[in-house]
Order: C-alpha cells, then structure tokens, then sequence
C-alpha cells in the first residue's frame, strides 16, 4: 500500500470540479450550488446555497425558497443579503442588515402591533449563523420525504457494519438521503478522478443507493449532483426484492450491464428486507422460481427462493455441484467478509428477517435497537415561580406562617389604633422585605437541572446486524496451506479439515443425517406422523411436565446443579428463560 | 481488490462458546492455548479469512476443523430451527384432549413448579434416563452442556468495535472511561469525523478514541511483518527528517504527562514507544502535552539544543554524533507540532477524559476552525450537564454585558460565544435475542457510567454588542425558551409578575 502525496489542495490548472463541501469544508462561504447550512436558532435550521447574482434563484427546496428572495434572506431575525454571506469563513455570526421596504417586512409589520412595530423598526441587530454543511445538519435541516435514519441510529450502524474509508456500502430504500450522506462520508477516501488531491492508491470508496420510488429517485440524483457528490454516490431507480442488487457502468461508449458492485456493507431500509436477502448471496444458482401464495411476492431468479411465509427453499447439496449462474455475479465482494443491517420498526420483521438469513448462512446474527435522549440542560432559578408559586423551603413556610399572623395583628392594632398614632413597631411587611432580599441573580447561581427533551423518539427501528464470511472453499484452503509452509518454518503441520460435507460433524443426540427424501418418501412420512400423533400427545406430556419441574428445581446432583447458572448470558443469548 | 486474511503478527479476537473473548497475537509457528479448551498451532489460522468458526480437534489430531454457518445455526437454535419452530413459543401450547372448551390449547405455565431446590423428587438415575430420551428440555440441557465444554471457537478481526466490546466485558472498563460502542459511534458521527480532515483530540482511554478516530481516518490498516520491527530503528532515522509531515488526515493528541498513554495502540501494531515508521499512525499521529500548548516557554524538551559547528562534530566520537543528532530531530519535531498545533485551524474536537472539560475546552475550541464540531465525553453525566451549562444563553448575555469579569478564570470556559448549540446526547442500545418464539430484549445488561456526550459547533462570532431581535413576547412563556437566540433579552433575575408577597396582600 505505497501513499501517494498529499498535497492540501488539489492543483489550480486541475479543470475538475471542486470536492463537496460536506467531505471538504472550503475556507470560505463560496457561490455554489452545494448548500449551507443556516443556523437560525436551536432546532431551526435551513439549508441554502448561494448564487452568483447572474443564476436563476434556487428552487430545489420550498422551504429555502421562502426565505429567500432576490439575493436575500429573510427571516424574523432580520433581513440578509447574501452577499454579506459569501466569501466569509464558515461558522460566522452575520448581522442582519437594516430593515428594507419588502415584501417580507410590510407584512411583518401589518402582523404585528403598531406600538411594538414602531419600536422594532430602528432594530438591525438580529443575527444567525452560517455554518458548513455535515451529514448531520443536512439531516436535521433537510426536506423530509420519508422517515429519515436519524443520527444515533445511523452512527451505530456505520460503526457496526465497519464501513471505512474504501469500503462499498449498499443502501436500499434511500428515502431522504440522509443515511446516503452520513454513508458517504464514511467511505470517502478520495474521488475516483482525484479531484480533491488525497487519497491512496486502491479501492475508491462508494455507495450504491438504491431506491424504488421514481420521484425520490429524481430529487436524490439531484441532490447527488448538487452537493458534488458524483463518483462517490450512485442512485439507481430499483426495486431490489425484484430485481436484485446488479448496476451497470460505463465502459467507454457502452453500457455495461449487470456488474457487481461488490459491496462490503449492506443497509436496508425495506418494508420486507427478507424479499432482498437472496439477492445476497455469495453464489447465485439457478433456481427454478416456484410460485406463491399471493402471487405479490416477486420470485427472484437467481439465488434460493423465498416464499411468501419466509420460508426459504435452498437447493440442496446435489443442486450446489451444479454450475452456477456465471452470468450474473454475486453482488458482494468476494475476497471479504460482508456485514449487514436491516431496520425495521416491527418485531415481525425482524423474526422473518433473522430466520431467511440464518437460512442463507450469515452468522453473528445480532438484534439491538438504540434509544437516544438529548438533555437539556437548565438553571433553576432559586426565587423563580416557574415551578409552582410558594416557598421553597420548611424554614421559609413558618416563616411566612409566622409573617401572616403578625401581620393581621399589625393591621389590627394600626385599625384600632387610628391613624394619628404612629406606630414604633416596625412594620412587618419590612422586615418581610429585608430578611427575602430578591436580588438579581446571576447565572452561575442556582442549581442545574436536567430533563430530557419534550419528545423522545422512543422507538425508531429495530437493527439486526449480520456477517456473511468470506467463502472458503477447498482450492482457498489448498492455496493458504501452501503460502503457509511456503513463509513458515511449518513446524506444526496442521491442515485445516475444510469439509463441510459432515465428517467428524457433532450430532445432536437423536439427530439424523437428513438424506434427501424423494416425494414419495415425504408423502409417506406425513402420513405416518398424522397417523401417530394422536395417540402420542398425552404421553409426551406426561413427561414434559416432569421435565420441567426437575429442571426448575435443581436436583441433588451437584454437579446438575452448577451447570444451570452458566448458560445465563451466553455468547449466543439462547437460554435467559428455564 | 483487498482481502479480508489473517496475517502474521496481527492481533485478533477468539470467541469461545462460552461467550467470553480472548485477544492473541498470531505469531507463526507457536501453539495457541485456550485453556479448557485445547490448543492448536497458530499456522492453523495464518492466511484463513476472519469470521469463520472452527472446531479444536480433540487429541491426538492436532489442528482445526472448518465448522460450517448451517452447522453453527443449527447449534445456536439447539438441533435445527424447524424443530423449534413447531413449538409455539416460551410458553409451550400444547393439545390437551380433555379440555375442549378451551379450544384444545392450554399454555404451558411454571404454575407447577416447585419453587424449593429440595422438593426434587426425581432420583439422579430418573432424570438421565429422560436425558437420553432426548425430549426438548432434554435437548435444552444438552445445549448447556455443549456451549460449555464445546472445542469451538470463532476467529474475528481485532477491530475498534470488537476492542470495545472486550476491553468493557472482561478487562478493566475503567481505563476506557467505560466508552460504549454506541458513544464511541455518535461522538464519531457529531464531530463529522471524515477522510481527510485535521482532529484535535484529548484521549484519556488509552487511546481507544485515538483508534476509534484512526480508524475513519484509515490510519490502522497496516502489515506487520518481524522483519521489520528489527530494522525499524534504522528506517526512522533515516527517513523521518526528509518526509514532510502530512498536513491533512491527521489526528493531534494532547495528553496531560510528559508522554501520551496510548497502550490500546498496540493491537493494531502500533507502539508509540518504539514507533514503526512504515505504520500510517507514525505519520498521521502527532501527541503534545499541555504543558507544551499552554506554557511553551516553560518547557525544557523545546529548548533549542547548543548548535554544535560541523568541525567540532567532525571530531566527535559516534556515538556523541549521533545523540546530538536525535537531540536535534526531535526538538525539531517538537517545535514543529506545538507551532502547528498553535496555528490552529482544526476541523474537529474529541474530548474523551477524566479532567475537568471546562478546562479543557478552554485552550482548546479556540485552535478550531469556524464551524467546526465539538464533542466531549466524560464518564459522569455532571461533568458535561456542567460544561453545558457554561454556553447557556444566560451565560453567553452575561459575558456580552460584562466581558471578562463573567468568566471563571482558570475554571471557566473563556468565552462562551464561540460555542452554538450546546446539546448533551444520551444514547445506549438495548440488545435483544431472537429465537423462534422466544424474542425479548436481553435480561441484563451493563449498567456503570451513562456515557453522555456534549455536542457544539464553533463559531466565530461578531465584535462588539450583538442584540439579539425577534418576537420574544410570546417566546417567553413557551417551552423553547433556553434557545440561543430569543433568549439574550429575558432577564434571569426574576422580576416575576407577582411575588408571594404581593399575592398574600391582595388576599388579606
């Protein structure tokens, strides 16, 4: 892996377009279609782009567009040109300019009262933000289509899935584009025609996002476009539970079709990710598509079958000697072990999903769901009423107790008393007043309180993480024992057993080697089973009941007895109910 | 296109049946121990892919047996899913005959049990005798036994992920500030940790964040080779002055002693002890301390050592040679970092510590550039809640009015404007396991330190009064009220419309 050098900038004569202001952030705000992103203020974010005054004003986004009119931003924090904007270091404050004459402002001010509106009018200082776009701001600002992969979520997937610089990410049912962005931002380790001037030799780094809906298609190619995001994202317009995860490319005037992106790391946010599961696999066979239930369910030609019930018909033993489909590729890389995350908000998903892929071969099968909070954070105001009028302490209850009786005998002997009489007695109201000093508190007193935001997102999907290992075969195997002995001294010699066919394979107790049945021999079986089962039932109960109650209770035997507590918390998680 | 292999010298991570990960170096030609659970040559693994399973053959075989993903499901779900998948869930429903107006079903409960270990009433003998009948609890057992005592293990790359998880589960949790993977991954993705960029880091795991940070970066990809370790010395002497340093993709680390602790470094071959020159970290990683950052001047190590002429040196003996020489080089490297470091101009913040944040922030948000991302974490939720509160609105309109007199001197943060959008995220992943009819979240699970996050951008705000404007009127009363903008006006100190006082008057 020899580096190439890293200039910081990519050479000026270089006719490439600049890199995207998410992966490069430039030294200052340029006139670009790529966005910014305006921090007006907490949770209230817009993303805009500014033009030279020459372009046509941009449309791609209502939202935007509202603000801004005619080179200038308009907000309830004042009005901003955007030539105050450009051409300033990212994450500057920009002061509003002096109100001007239009439209915004006249019916600001036919909103608001004269009186209040008289006052304001001298006001230029409101101020905002302009801050460089991330995946995250673009998520929190960005227009929403779908339900969007918020932060939490997807950091932990990219984490999980071990998306680097230089890995292949697929993701199906891009939606919004927001995990496209943190996605990309993961494998980037320089555009393919080196445009930004870093990056190593070797793989480029990329993401395949497919999407099925035409319109989101159309704004996703867009945006790619727009936030110079091309080389590094591919938007393909597909329907992957039918037709599978295969791109095409470019080779000189022609189009290549069906070419494996060779992905290392899948996500799919699918309503029915075990329709894409067999789409995944490392070898495609042909198999015979077999109809369904409903007939809704595509049958995907290559790969194993999966019916309608999730249930999965994979060729057997015999069926895998036959060659495999050459003409279509595996999507995933070959050399490498491949991870997966499905997210789906349903647990029925989730049980369909782990049984296809158990059935497919992927191991390490996990299951989390992540529950994010964002705090806020306060002071308490110590003599603020914001949390129910009244004393805030034992001592200032009696206190003010005692304060309310002396009072009433003060009123009473003041009643009495006429008002000719000048009473020596303090008032108590006074000395009420002198011991409750209200002073101005600062900022640093008070205590800090904590609570968690107003809304939560108490549940968004649920993650099942995945790894299919790299496929071994007997001639991997051969060719690692020779480059073995070849670097080693080959003390021990010790060749991997690498057959899978059983040998030496451990039984349960009572299991059988299956042996392909023939139809017959199932039809047969299935009738013997209808036949005795009745008769079976209540015996096997008899004993079942037994079972159980010497299980929960351990028995003398000591040794039975340790073994219970240990399968808790197993690497496999199996056993947490007896 | 790269491939996913074992190499010499690398460290990676065996999972045993019983769940609990060991770390070992693949040294060739030795015998790898796991215990209980046998041994097998280290060339039984070298050049193999990761994430296979593999049996330990049982003496006298020496070596390992290939286990297949069909033949590990089937041992996770216990004897095949369809066996499982018959019985209807936890709770077993069975056909009992003689209840047919409750449809046939009745649910299996514990409503039976005993809740008294002596009330067995099976002899030892009775209960083998159902074991070898091999019904379901039978088969139950079995499983027990088996993830026990079966010779398997599970060979996995060594990565930050995998590091995490092990370091948390059977090392000292401590020393990684008990960093969950869920925090290390939203402190990556909140700081826009990317390819290319300048981070400035303050890591007190041990370097766990420093990895975490490194890996993104694509720093740890590295081939470890023996041979190279021995010449190491050589090669670092001779190319280190020549090769400047990279400018982008790097990560500087200040640490609070004399020298950085970066021991986690060391699984992905990297010792900062004895640096190995081809590794990318070498390069890339660049570590001052404080005392270098605040206090330049008072710090020996960037003195400028006594230029000797060439004559004098000419008549040195080699070995003076060649120590004033290293003196020399690394002074220079010195200088150079800390000067770096002082230009500032960072893309990032992480701060992973035990020391005071507030502090920490302090000297170091303003080396970043404008609009860059801050995240830092600390073990105790109080700490960052306290950090937080620093560049509250109430604090950040103090320091507008009164300047300097507003801030805490050495405690404080400085200037509180420089920070937008302080949030404190919480995050924690709840796993679950899936099995046929039996899907729940996990029992139990870690408990220990919260892992909460703070979360800013640094800006870069105007000079002089800066008003904020909009309509507070309404704002006042309504929940959002904390945000950065609307709220300079309110006024803390509560000239709250009608005090205690006021009301118990109109009341008498």
């Amino acid at each position: 892996m020899s580096e190439v050098p890293e200039p910081e900038m990519a050479p000026a004569s270089n006719p490439l377009p600049s890199p995207s202001a998410f992966l490069h952030t430039p030294e200052s705000i340029p006139y670009s279609s790529s966005p910014s992103i305006i921090h007006l203020k907490r949770d209230l974010l817009v993303p805009l782009s500014f033009q030279s005054n020459k372009d046509q004003p941009e449309t791609h986004d209502t939202r935007a567009a509202a603000y801004s009119s005619k080179g200038v931003l308009n907000t309830r924090f004042g009005d901003f040109p955007h030539s105050s904007i450009v051409g300033i270091p990212y994450g500057s404050q920009v002061l509003a300019a002096p109100l001007t004459n239009n439209e915004w402002n006249r019916k600001r001010k036919r909103r608001e009262d004269p009186s209040e509106g008289a006052t304001a009018e001298p006001k230029s200082t409101g101020f905002l933000h302009v801050l460089a776009p991330t995946a995250e701001l673009w998520t929190a600002s960005l227009p929403h289509r779908t339900q969007v992969v918020y932060t939490p979520d997807s950091s932990f997937i990219l984490h999980k899935l071990q998306v680097r610089p230089g890995s292949v990410l697929i993701e199906a049912g891009a939606g919004s584009g927001s995990f496209t962005h943190a996605g990309v931002r993961a494998v980037y380790n320089g555009y393919p025609d080196g445009r930004s001037g870093i990056g190593k030799e070797g793989r480029k780094g990329k993401v395949f996002s497919f999407e099925f809906h035409k319109e989101r298609v159309q704004k996703l190619i867009d945006e790619v476009e727009r936030h110079r995001l091309d080389g590094l994202v591919e938007i393909v317009h597909r329907d992957v539970c039918k037709d599978g995860f295969l791109v095409t490319k470019m080779v000189g005037e022609q189009e290549e079709e069906g070419i494996s992106p060779r992905a290392t790391a899948v996500f799919l946010d699918l309503p029915a990710p075990w329709l894409a599961l067999p789409h995944l696999t490392r070898r495609t066979r042909p198999t015979p598509s077999l109809p369904t239930s409903t007939g809704l369910t595509p049958s995907p030609s290559p790969g194993p079958t999966v019916a309608e019930d999730g249930s999965v018909t994979i060729s057997n033993d015999k069926a895998s000697n036959e060659p495999y489909d050459s003409g279509k590729p595996s999507a995933l890389s070959s050399t490498e072990a491949v991870r997966i995350c499905t997210f789906s908000p349903c647990i029925e998903q989730v049980t369909r999903t782990v049984s296809v892929l158990r059935k497919l071969g992927w191991v390490d099968i996990e299951m989390v769901e992540v529950q994010h909070r964002r705090i806020e954070v306060r002071r308490l105001n110590p003599k603020g009423y914001e949390n129910g009028a009244g004393p805030r302490t034992v001592a200032e209850a009696v206190q003010r107790l005692k304060w309310v009786g002396e009072y009433r005998e003060h009123k009473r002997e003041r009643d009495s008393a006429d008002s000719t009489a000048t009473t020596v007695k303090q008032s108590p109201t006074e000395a009420w007043r002198t011991q409750n000093s209200r002073e101005k508190e600062g900022a640093k007193d008070g205590k800090i309180i904590t609570r968690t935001e107003p809304e939560i997102k108490s549940h968004t999907s649920y993650l099942v993480f995945a790894v299919l290992p790299r496929e071994w075969t007997a001639e991997d195997e051969a060719t690692a024992q020779a480059l073995v002995e070849q670097t080693t001294k080959s003390v021990v010699n010790a060749p991997v057993d690498g057959n899978l066919k059983g040998n030496g394979k451990l039984k349960w107790k009572g299991e059988k080697e299956e042996k392909p049945m023939s139809k017959r021999q199932i039809k047969r079986a299935e009738r013997e089973k209808r036949k005795t089962e009745e008769g079976k039932v209540e015996g096997d109960e008899a004993i079942e009941d037994e079972m159980i109650e010497g299980e929960s209770a351990p028995p003398g035997n000591e040794e039975e007895g340790k073994d219970i507590p240990s399968a808790e918390g197993g690497n496999y998680k199996m056993e947490v109910d007896g | 296109m790269p491939e996913e292999r074992i190499l010499p010298y690398t460290h990676l991570l065996l999972r045993l049946p019983s769940g609990a990960p060991r770390v070992v170096r693949l040294i060739p030609d030795i015998t790898i121990s796991l215990g209980k659970f046998g041994s097998f040559p280290s060339n039984a693994l070298l050049y193999r892919p990761y994430n296979l399973t593999f049996d330990i053959l049982d003496p006298p075989a020496v070596g390992l047996r290939l286990v297949s993903a069909e033949e590990v499901t089937r041992d996770i779900l216990g004897g095949g899913e369809d066996a499982e998948v018959e019985g209807t869930g936890h709770y077993d429903l069975e056909i009992a005959g003689d209840s047919e107006e409750d449809g046939g079903e009745v649910m299996r409960t514990n409503k039976e049990t005993i809740d008294d270990p002596l009330s067995q009433k099976l002899s030892w003998v009775e209960i083998e005798q159902l074991k070898k009948q091999g019904t379901s609890s039978g088969r139950k057992y079995t499983l027990r036994k088996t993830k026990k005592f079966l010779r398997r293990f599970t060979a996995l790359p060594l990565t930050v992920a995998s590091l995490t998880t092990y370091l948390l589960d059977t090392k000292e949790p401590i020393k990684i500030l008990e960093m969950r993977n869920e925090t290390i991954a939203v402190m990556l993705s909140l700081a826009n940790v990317r390819y290319g960029g300048r981070y400035l880091v303050i890591d007190e795991s041990g370097g766990l964040l420093v990895s975490a940070i490194a890996e993104r970066l694509d720093l740890l990809e590295h081939m470890t080779a023996e041979f190279e370790e021995s010449k190491e010395e050589d090669t670092a002497r001779k190319r280190y002055p020549d090769t400047p340093l990279p400018t982008t993709n790097t990560i500087t680390l200040i640490h609070p002693n004399e020298q950085p602790n970066l021991s986690l470094l060391k699984y992905f071959s990297y010792d900062t002890n004895r640096p190995t020159a081809s590794h990318p970290l070498h390069t890339h990683l660049r570590t001052l301390n404080w005392l270098q950052l605040v206090d330049p001047n008072a710090d020996s190590s960037l003195e400028k050592p006594e230029e000797i002429v060439a004559e004098t040196l000419a008549t040195l003996k080699g070995g003076k040679r060649a120590a004033y020489w290293r003196k020399h080089r690394r002074w220079g490297k010195t200088s150079r970092i800390v000067a770096e470091t002082q230009k500032g101009g960072f893309d990032g913040l992480l701060v992973a510590a035990f020391m005071d944040l507030k502090g920490i922030l302090r000297h170091t948000v303003p080396l970043l550039k404008g609009s860059a991302q801050i995240v830092a974490y600390s073990q105790n939720r109080e700490s960052v809640i306290e950090l937080a509160d620093c560049y509250s609105a109430i604090r950040k309109a103090e320091w507008m009015n009164e300047g300097q007199v507003a801030a805490d001197g050495e405690d404080g943060v400085g200037d509180p404007t420089t920070v937008l959008a302080p949030t404190v995220h919480e995050t924690r992943v709840r796993e679950w396991q899936v099995l046929p009819g039996r899907t729940h979240p996990v029992m139990t699970a870690r408990g220990g330190a919260e892992g909460v996050v703070f979360a800013g951008t640094r800006v870069l705000p105007v000079e002089g009064k800066v008003e904020a404007r909009g309509r507070f009127r309404g704002q006042k009363r309504r929940k959002d009220s904390g945000d950065d903008n609307g709220d300079e006006e309110t006024d803390p100190g509560g000239t709250t419309p009608t005090s205690p006082l006021k009301r118990v008057k109109a009341e008498i």
